[in-house]
């Protein structure tokens, strides 16, 4: 399907955060040509491991065509990082191109405050039920196409939390062994209307990754990953935000380059001399 | 505007062989000589050399 060469898809495949890294630096164009020229799945991851408004910034130009498929395949976290720093016209161009299921959770995801739990919880690794062997469990998380980065939630038959799986327990565990026997029960869960800062100051964060984070009748909802806290924080104290000021700065820059070398080209032809007002005559 | 995918897998490219030398140059022993030199041709010389 592509003239991408195998090394550079091997790279992509296996080392996206580098290979988005490198990306962002250039200009938004070429990676968008490298991007719909690589299969739909990888490019979904490393646009979502692109800085969101990078990222956004690719999406205006994608042909829309590819932008369905690419945007489709992201993380909710990643899609909704980056339709934060859109403006609201695309938001809605981007959110046209998903599947209805996706676009009523991203959708629910706006809905909370940027500085609340929810707006960042990630809910792409679905709870585990307690009664489950963990032999089920790691068929289970195969068969997902995201990769497990931290312990997936353990759920009791009404939906509340009964405890974490650790991804060190569930590798070493024997198949036929139950959920409810190894799974730690000492931490705590956050509310999805809590702010980060409030998330943030749980002494969890130590030991865990991800926190689970509950609605207010005490049902689990999703994962509160210490990724998404960090990056929900940054957004919540401006540093989000300096990347929208960086884009008008440069805007302004680049306007004010443009109108200097008109005055110059404009200064240079002139026949009056700009100093003196007067006719300028190139004696010989 | 309309851009170049070649810049971004020169990029990408260069990246790999900074990176991770040994898994580039153990994918880069599979490849057909004739195509590696393609790979190589637009990187720095004390980068192909340092391979």
């Amino acid at each position: 399907m592509s003239e991408i060469p195998q090394l550079t898809l091997n790279f992509v495949t296996n080392h996206p955060r580098e290979a988005a890294k490198a990306l962002e630096q250039l200009a938004v164009e070429d990676t968008v040509a490298f991007i719909e020229q690589i299969p739909p799945e990888t490019g979904s991851r490393l646009l979502g491991l692109l800085a969101p408004q990078y990222a956004g910034q690719c999406f205006l130009i994608i042909d829309p065509k590819s932008s369905a498929a690419l945007i489709q395949g992201m993380r909710s976290t990643s899609t909704l990082s980056m339709l934060r720093l859109a403006p609201s016209a695309t938001i809605n161009s981007l959110l046209g191109l998903l599947s209805t299921d996706k676009k009523v959770l991203l959708e629910k995801r706006m809905s909370f405050p940027q500085n609340a739990v929810g707006a960042w919880m990630d809910s792409d690794i679905p709870p585990i039920s307690e009664t489950l062997l963990i032999g089920d469990i790691r068929r289970l998380l195969r068969s997902l196409k995201d990769v497990v980065e931290y312990a997936p939630c353990v759920v009791k038959a009404d939906g509340t939390i009964a405890g974490l799986l650790s991804l060190s327990k569930l590798v070493t565990a024997k198949e036929g062994t139950r959920v409810s026997k190894i799974m730690t029960t000492d931490f705590k869960s956050v509310l999805d209307h809590d702010s980060l800062q409030s998330a943030a100051s749980l002494v969890d964060w130590d030991r865990f990754d991800a926190l689970p984070v509950t609605n207010r009748k005490g049902i689990f909802i999703g994962m509160l990953t210490q990724r998404n806290l960090k990056k929900g924080l940054s957004f919540s104290t401006g540093d989000g935000s300096s990347n929208q000021t960086d884009a008008i700065l440069e805007d302004c820059v680049n306007a004010y380059t443009s109108t200097l070398s008109w005055l110059v080209q404009a200064v240079i032809s002139s026949p009056i001399d700009p100093i003196t007002n007067k006719k300028v005559t190139h004696d010989r | 505007m309309t851009g170049n995918a070649t810049v971004a897998v020169d990029v990408l490219n260069r990246q790999f062989l900074l990176d991770y030398p040994l898994e580039a140059i153990e994918q880069i022993e599979e490849i057909d000589p004739a195509v590696v030199g393609l790979y190589l041709a637009d990187q720095s010389i004390p980068l192909v050399l340092s391979l």
